[in-house]
Formats: structure tokens, sequence, C-alpha cells
């Protein structure tokens, strides 16, 4: 956990959690914490249960078992208007009837002590200001682009300065460009509104770019919560190495405390913070831009043959394989000649592998 | 090709000829200026002013109107809780409980004349106004449930959720969401029972009183003593009725389907 969002005080608490659609149970037994003013993805592929997790925290979905805190207030049965907490929708779900003034002055037109006309007006061009959609104001949804939408809904869900903004993919429906400058955009706008972000996505690049914390959920449980460097660099289970980044996963023997052997190889590795024993069946995971082609003084040095070559935005990747293991290593600059069919050498550092576990019983 | 291309075109022309051409003859013989409806002379007005003169067809014009109006209204309130009560409810038998709303539509009206007939007989209800307000009511339920129930299909409750989710109770997110995007659907539907209700005669012969009459049952019992041209000009104005009303229903969808989509 980093230090920032430690010091700061819990704003939701999700305890033991747990919604099920007829036999299909799609959150198990969930709790967490969310820090005020902290960025937490919920990453997961589609029917892990993280859409429900969030209307479950927005009252869209009632919870069949455990408690929801907001400030320390139990929510867990409150109505979704009754809740500090708003969400951007996937697909945006602006009012088409009302232009984008009335989309965004919305939330303060119904509220119990509506503000006065010309304090609406102010806040509403405070919000398109923020998401840099001023002069729109008489537009209708229609006449929108996605990304256009997208900006709107954001500022319909803070201008009443929730305590949490809730964000389901909302970046799915725009083109990889588009994508990626929402993605500066909305990092910047949670740190300006200092409003806390519970984002969820399938996209892992998003999560890791973004997120203070990042959780890996996967049949309605968090495998692993940690922060993005956590995630990628000490995955918990074999999923999310192969989810989160390129990853090498290498079946191994247990030798003992940090100590493994692989292909006939001693690799020294991070331990998993799970025990094993002496002669066990093991996963280590190694990320591809740690491995290095050609022997190395300190590191293990496996041989493998060489499969395929392909090269991608400057990176070149080298896929090997190393005694019926596939191997990619990852290398940076174009500057070797290699092809398919040749031998290599492959360097393996002491700790750049971590033990991970099969998640089947999970 | 060109030879079915001819044969479908003739095929069109007769079809619209033999759907048209009698109402353009009533049109046209309804601005006549004789007497006998075979003869033309010349291009009038008169039996139109004779209509405005006539106290029983303004009468009967009024009647109409109030009773298509009121229907229509009734029947939107009633369709449209209708139609989203079984949007949201868990039903087993939902599906046929939607299907069982369209009924109406497929009774012969003989038959739904009739059972109105006993059945306000059977409540000894006064035979007038309220009768016929009650059955036209039931018979425009329909046209609306089914341009409402339709138009819900085709939302996504998400408008809705947001609404919720940004702090609108549910009678308020009704008023201000619900309400305003199922709006277009409610109202083509009520022009539709309006046109429905304006120019149906079997029911109303059923179930109204000896004293009050709509322009249909005069047009009908008119028609008993032969077609007098003052007969084609209300027939005029009824189809002039009408036509607008279907008009201002396909508009009114026309215009959902572009701004709110």
């Amino acid at each position: 956990m980093d230090k920032n969002t430690r010091q700061n005080e819990i704003i939701l608490s999700v305890k033991g959690v747990s919604k099920a659609f007829g036999d299909t149970k799609v959150i198990r037994d969930l709790s967490f914490d969310v820090h005020e003013g902290e960025f937490l993805t919920i990453l997961g592929s589609s029917g892990c249960g993280k859409t429900t997790l969030l209307r479950i925290i927005s009252g869209l979905e009632i919870p069949d078992g455990g408690e929801i805190f907001l400030a320390g207030d139990n929510i867990t049965s409150a109505d979704p208007n009754k809740r500090d907490v708003n969400t951007v929708f996937q697909n945006y779900a602006l009012f088409p009837h009302m232009n984008v003034f009335d989309n965004v002055a919305y939330p303060l037109k119904i509220a119990k002590n509506k503000p006065q006309t010309a304090e609406i007006a102010r806040r509403v061009a405070d919000a398109l200001a923020l998401v840099r959609m001023s002069g729109f104001e008489k537009r209708f949804p229609s006449s929108l682009s996605g990304g256009q939408k997208q900006r709107v809904a954001i500022a319909r869900a803070v201008i009443s300065a929730p305590k949490i903004l809730l964000l389901d993919e909302p970046l799915g429906a725009l083109d990889l460009n588009l994508r990626r400058e929402m993605q500066g955009e909305l990092k910047k706008l949670q740190k300006d509104l200092g409003i806390t972000f519970i984002y969820i996505t399938h996209d892992q690049e998003e999560a890791l770019n973004m997120s203070d914390r990042v959780a890996v959920m996967k049949n309605g449980r968090f495998l692993q919560i940690g922060t993005p460097s956590e995630i990628y660099d000490s995955p918990e289970y074999v999923y999310i190495a192969r989810f989160v980044g390129d990853s090498n996963i290498l079946p191994c023997t247990y030798v003992s405390e940090n100590t493994v052997k692989f292909a006939g190889t001693t690799l020294t590795v991070r331990e998993g913070g799970r025990g094993h024993t002496s002669g066990d069946t093991v996963f280590v995971s190694v990320r591809g831009e740690k491995i290095t082609v050609g022997a190395n003084d300190n590191s293990s040095t496996v041989n493998g043959v060489v499969d395929d070559v392909s090269f991608s935005g400057g990176v070149m990747r080298i896929s090997c394989n190393v005694h019926g293991t596939g191997i990619t290593t990852l290398r940076y600059g174009l500057d070797m000649s290699v092809s398919a069919g040749d031998q290599l050498e492959l360097s393996i550092p002491p700790y750049a592998g971590v033990i991970c576990e099969k998640d089947e019983d999970v | 090709m060109k030879k079915t291309n001819k044969l479908s075109a003739a095929y069109t022309i007769l079809m619209t000829a033999l759907t048209y051409l009698p109402i353009i003859v009533v049109v046209v013989y309804s601005f006549n200026g004789s007497r006998i409806s075979s003869t033309w002379d010349g291009f009038s007005l008169k039996w139109y002013q004779s209509l405005l003169r006539d106290d029983a067809m303004l009468e009967g014009l009024f009647n109409s109107v109030i009773l298509a109006f009121s229907s229509s209204l009734l029947a939107a309130f009633i369709a449209t809780s209708a139609a989203l009560t079984i949007k949201n409810a868990r039903l087993p038998m939902k599906y046929a409980v939607s299907k069982m709303a369209l009924l109406p539509l497929i009774i012969p009206e003989i038959v739904l004349g009739m059972v109105f007939l006993a059945f306000f007989e059977l409540l000894s209800l006064p035979f007038g106004m309220l009768t016929l307000v009650i059955a036209h009511t039931a018979f425009c339920i329909p046209y609306i449930y089914t341009q409402v129930s339709s138009r819900l299909e085709g939302m996504s409750m998400v408008e809705i959720e947001a609404a919720r989710d940004l702090g609108a109770s549910p009678i308020t997110a009704f008023f201000t969401v619900t309400l305003p995007l199922i709006m277009p659907a409610v109202l083509s539907g009520m022009f539709l029972s309006f046109a429905m209700s304006f120019d149906d005669v079997i029911i109303s012969i059923f179930v109204t009183g000896v004293r009050v009459n709509t322009l249909p049952i005069i047009v009908y019992t008119q028609l008993k003593t032969g077609v007098s041209p003052k007969i084609n000009a209300l027939c005029a104005i009824m189809l002039a009725v009408t036509f607008l009303c279907y008009a201002l229903a396909a508009a009114v969808r026309k215009f959902a389907d572009k701004k709110l989509k």
C-alpha cells in the first residue's frame, strides 16, 4: 500500500459482501477498504463481477449479505439517491431529452436544498470548464461525439461533489488515442478534485497507468490488491501474471527458500507468501523484459531455440522454446540479428521471478 | 424483370385506386353544388355551411370530440401505467399478461359491443356519455399500450438508474426522466386512440343511450334515408380529422426517434 493513501481516512469499507443472481454467485464474501482521495481500479475480465460490485456500492443492487460503510455510515440498504456516491456509466447514460446544461445541472436541480439559479449556472460553467466542454451548453447529447458525451457525463457526476465517484469502464467505447488522452485527463481531474475514484476496467494498461491501487478481480473475489508495481512485479497468482503485462510462467520444482529448479537450472526467486516444501511443483512468473539474451555472471542461464521474432514500437520480442516451456524476452532497440531456429542463451537474474499460485481453486 | 415490374406497378395502381378512389369521390362530391350526387354542378361549400347550421350535427361533433378526448386521455393513464408495471414486474406469465392487453384489438367489435351492453346493464349504469367513455377507453388502451411498451422495450433503463444515482427519488426520476422519454409514445398512442374513438360506430351504437349521438352514429342512421351530399361533407370532415391524427402520431414518433436516440 502506498504511503500517500495510508495516511488518509477510510472513506468506504466493504465487509463480507456477497451477491448471487439465481444460482450464480457473482460476488463472494468480498471485503476491502478504500481511502479518501484514492484512485482504486478494479481490474478483471468480463463476468468477474466488477460491474455488480460497482452497482452494489452505488445502491442500484442490494447485496445478499455483508455490509457497506460510507464515511462511517452503514449504507448497505440505503437507496441510490441517499448515497453520496455518483456513477459515470459505461454508455454515459446522458438524458437524451435535456441539453448539456440541463444534464449537468440535473443533480443540483433535483437536490433537496436546490441552489439558486445563478449558483447553478456558475457551478455548471465550472464543471464544464473542468472537462473542457464550455460552449456546449445548448447542444443535445445526440449531437455529441463519444468523447464529448463522456466529458459531459463526468461533469454531471462531479457537480454535486460526491464523496466517491464510480467509473464503469468509462473509456471502453472510445478509440485508442482518445482513450490514452482521457486516461491522463481523468488522473489529473481526480487529483484536482480530490474525490475518491473507484474505476473498473478490463484494460490492464489503464489500470496500471492511472491507479494508486489495483484490485485484480476474478469470480467475484479480489485475488490481489496492491499498488500497480506490486501487482506488476509480484503477482500472487498465475492468473494475474498472465493478465497484467507480458509474463513468462515457468513450471519449477521447489528446492528451498528462494530457490527453485527450472529445466535443470537453479533459479533464485522471490517467495510468493505461501509456504512450499521441497519437491513441490511451483510456478514462477518472470517478466519478459527482465530476461536477457546471452550469458551473464550473476544470472542463471538456460538454453533455448528461437520460435519467433517480432517487432513493435521499438521493442523486439523473441519467443523461445526452453525444454518445452515458451519463454518470451523483450529487448529494447533492434540491435540484434536473430531468427527462428537459432540457439540462444537466456539469462534470468536472481530475484527476477516470483512464485505464484495456481488459482483454479479460488 | 421488366415484366414483373410492370405487373407489380399495375397491381399497385389498382390497389391504390380501389382504396382511395371511393374516398376521393366522397371528398370531391362534398363540394358539389348539386343536390343529386350523380351530377356535378360546380364547386360549392354549401353542404359544409348547412352542416354548421345543423344543431344535431354540431351536438354530435361536440359529443364525438369530448368522447374521443376523454377516452384517449383515460386510456393513456391506464395503458401507460400498465406498460410500466408489466415492464418492471417479475411475473411468471409476463408474456401472456402483456399480450392480454392487446385482446380488444382482436375481439370482433360486435362482440365487444354486446359484452359492454350486457355488462353495463348488469351494473345498471345509465347509458349515455359515461358508458361511451368506459367502452371507448377500453378499446383505446391497446393502441397506447403497444406504443408505450415498444418504446420502453427500446429504451435502456440506464438513464433512469443514472437519475436515481444522481440523487433523484423514484418519483422525481419518473417525472424528470421516464415520463419525458416515453411521452412521445404516449402522445402518438393518444392520437391513434382519438382517431379510433372518433370514427367508431359499432361499439358506440351498443352502449349509447337514446339521447347521446356521436358523429359516426349520425352518419350511420342518416344513411338509411340515402346518401345526401351533406353526409359527404361530414365524411370529408371525419376523414380530415382521422388523417390529421395519424399524421400527428407519425410526426411525434419520428421526432422521438430522431431526438431521443
